[in-house]
């Protein structure tokens, strides 16, 4: 009687253990999913001799978006981390590329890059990044122009978007075209160099 | 119509003799005198006062002031009958005169840079003026004779002059000051050198109330300079003031070792002895006179050269020897030279504690158990010598005399005492075991050498230790070299610390999970699905 008390119970508990379900797909982004043709620094060396060197420093984000999980905003102020959707290269790097290619893109006579000596500084620093609950994609913080004199200009910038099909999905290629909207906004303000 | 009433005669009014117009005339004439005795009435007293110089004064514009009050005016400048000075006719207020007394003083206050600093500088603006101190003749005078430089005192000054001679030391300048303790109580009015006695002589002003710490014990000092004194209490420097550094001055007290003495009243003539120490060695005291017959030389031997007992200067050399007349007088076959010294037992005590008989009876029972004088070098780079008394001597029954003075008897001296020590020298020498000397140091030698081989090879060792530190250390430098921010051990060092924190940071769901619920290993729940951002075209 004992032994098939035993038995059953062991056949209980190995049932419990097949009896889980197929775990959930993950899913990786890209945030600059469509590369652009590479600026090329060695091409035309003579020429880029009279060009502005402009050096655009590590792009600074918050501590909630120094991981690899997506991060959604509810609408009671609070953050949802994603367990199943995940960046699949660090944050602050991929928006560092974005920008400089979309400056190099939009900006001829200059050139952005990460090293160079006695030139201007653009610092770039992320306050918010993210979708929301309610269809909001949100890119804002500052950047700031330091001069060859060192002398600084701060601007702080606010970017909306709109989701309109929604999911994660949609929400990663919104928060790249936010991206180069700001890589935009920078470009336009170059002659202040 | 009567006769009186015919109109054909004329009236004849008599003509009056003065006429009105006369009366201008008249009042000019009045006013005129009045003015002129107004003229005569304000006209000041004339004076004339003899300067060697005309440097700042101005005729019509430089003005004679007492107290800072304007009371005349310079009126011409001329030369001397006999052109060496410069006569300045001076009109002073009428009302002033009562000061023009014969010994009132005058003198041209002008910008001066001096020892006291800079006097005058108010005149760089207003010109130069003339002062005048009253004096207190009764005799009223018209002619005086002007000071170069400002007068240390005035004839009202209250205070008393004395005249300081002096003894050597930094000469001193009018202005320098005098000071007691540190406090300036007088200056020096004037400086003189007499060419007969060829001494300098000062002449000094205390004011009052500080004439009054002026007595018969009184020591005049110059106080130029730094002196310095080893106590056991560490260096005491001696300094009266920076003024006093710089430009000089003098200095008073009463020695410590005598009474404070008779209050001064009247000028009187003091010594400036050249330091403060200088007084204590220099100063006139009572004394006893005895005679050293030296056999040896007294080269180097000088009057004023002190006498020591035992370190303790007790006196000094009257005279290093005494001439061959008296000496012939007193001895005619004696061949010693005599050297007369002075015993001052003031020295040793204070405040007159002591007694000369008692001294000399003292001194004659040391001699009588010993006491012999000795001469000694005092200074090995200029040669003086001293007289060095000490016991030790042969005991003596009886104290001899030579003439009147009484004999001290003379130690051996010189070369006679060189001879002597060389003699006990060389005994000392004799008895000296050297050959154990010589063998016991050629086996500390041997052993000394045993132990600097030893030596050697340690710092061998050392060596080879040093170098093996410095490899070691050139070897760590370039590991922190290849350790530099934009080494690529240091570049990939960072990705990986970045990359551990990633895994940290995804790892802490995971962990928090694990806390709250730890079969979650075993069991492990799927998490629910994401909740995904809304579209706004769906709504």
């Amino acid at each position: 009687m004992l032994k098939l008390l035993s038995l059953l119970l062991l056949t209980y508990l190995l049932l419990g253990c097949i009896s889980n379900k197929t775990p959930r797909e993950s899913f990786y982004y890209l945030l600059d999913a469509a590369p652009m043709k590479e600026h090329n620094s060695t091409a035309g060396a003579s020429k880029e001799l009279t060009k502005t060197y402009i050096k655009l420093s590590t792009v600074r984000v918050p501590d909630y978006l120094q991981q690899s999980n997506l991060v959604l905003k509810l609408d009671n102020h609070q953050i949802k981390i994603a367990n199943y959707h995940f960046w699949a290269q660090d944050l602050s790097e991929s928006i560092q590329r974005v920008l400089m290619r979309e400056l190099n893109a939009a900006s001829p006579g200059v050139i952005y890059t990460q090293q160079c000596v006695k030139c201007a500084e653009l610092i770039v620093s992320i306050d918010h990044f993210y979708p929301t609950q309610s269809g909001d994609v949100v890119l804002s913080g500052t950047y700031t122009k330091v001069s060859v004199d060192k002398s600084q200009q701060q601007v702080r910038f606010l970017l909306n978007s709109r989701l309109e099909k929604g999911g994660y999905d949609e929400a990663v290629v919104v928060m790249r075209d936010l991206v180069s909207e700001l890589a935009l906004e920078m470009g336009t303000l170059k002659s202040s160099y | 119509m009567n006769d009186t009433n015919d109109t054909s005669q004329p009236i004849v009014i008599p003509k009056s003799r003065f006429s009105v117009v006369w009366l201008l005339p008249l009042i000019a004439v009045i006013i005129g005198v009045g003015m002129v005795y107004q003229q005569w009435q304000n006209k000041g007293v004339e004076i004339v006062i003899v300067f060697d110089n005309a440097k700042g004064l101005e005729a019509k514009k430089t003005k004679v002031k007492f107290r800072d009050v304007d009371i005349g005016t310079l009126q011409e400048i001329n030369f001397s009958d006999d052109g060496f000075s410069i006569e300045a006719i001076i009109e002073i207020d009428k009302k002033m005169q009562s000061y023009l007394l014969s010994d009132s003083q005058f003198w041209v206050v002008r910008p001066r840079i001096g020892s006291a600093g800079i006097t005058g500088f108010g005149t760089l603006l207003s010109g130069a003026y003339i002062n005048i101190a009253p004096g207190k003749s009764e005799s009223l005078s018209q002619r005086f004779v002007g000071l170069e430089n400002p007068p240390i005192s005035t004839p009202t000054s209250q205070g008393i002059k004395l005249k300081l001679i002096s003894g050597g030391g930094k000469s001193l300048t009018v202005g320098n000051p005098v000071t007691y303790r540190g406090f300036e109580v007088g200056a020096v009015e004037s400086v003189n050198f007499d060419i007969e006695s060829r001494q300098v002589t000062y002449s000094i002003f205390i004011q009052a109330p500080y004439d009054g710490l002026i007595t018969t014990n009184t020591y005049f000092w110059n106080s130029s300079g730094l002196s310095f004194a080893a106590t056991t209490d560490g260096i005491t420097i001696d300094l009266a003031s920076i003024e006093s550094l710089l430009s000089g001055g003098v200095r008073f007290d009463v020695p410590d070792d005598l009474m404070l003495g008779e209050r001064i009243t009247q000028s009187r003539d003091f010594k400036l002895y050249s330091s403060r120490a200088s007084i204590k060695e220099d100063r006139v005291y009572e004394y006893i006179e005895y005679v050293i017959l030296v056999d040896d030389t007294v080269g180097g031997l000088q009057a004023g050269a002190p006498v020591e007992y035992r370190g303790i200067r007790i006196g000094r050399v009257s005279k290093p020897y005494l001439g061959f007349y008296e000496t012939n007088q007193i001895d005619s076959d004696e061949t010693r030279i005599p050297v007369i010294i002075h015993l001052e037992p003031a020295r040793l005590a204070s405040n007159n504690e002591y007694d000369l008989p008692w001294f000399n009876e003292q001194f004659n029972k040391w001699i009588k158990s010993g006491l012999a004088a000795r001469l000694e070098t005092a200074n090995y780079l200029t040669g003086t010598m001293k007289v060095s008394l000490d016991l030790g001597n042969e005991i003596q029954p009886e104290v001899e005399y030579f003439g009147k003075y009484t004999v001290i008897p003379s130690a051996q001296t010189g070369f006679a005492s060189i001879v002597s020590k060389t003699d006990r020298l060389l005994s000392k020498l004799e008895s000296l075991p050297l050959n154990e000397l010589v063998q016991s140091t050629n086996t500390a030698i041997s052993s000394a050498n045993t132990a600097i081989l030893s030596a050697n090879d340690t710092v061998i060792a050392t060596q080879s230790v040093l170098l093996s530190v410095e490899d070691t250390l050139k070897e760590a430098s370039l590991t922190l070299q290849g350790m530099q921010p934009d080494s690529p051990v240091y570049l990939r060092l960072e990705r990986n610390l970045a990359e551990l924190e990633r895994t940290m940071q995804m790892m802490q769901p995971f962990l928090q999970e694990i806390r709250q619920k730890p079969n979650s290993l075993i069991f492990s729940g799927s998490s629910p699905a994401d909740i995904q951002p809304q579209g706004k075209g769906q709504q």
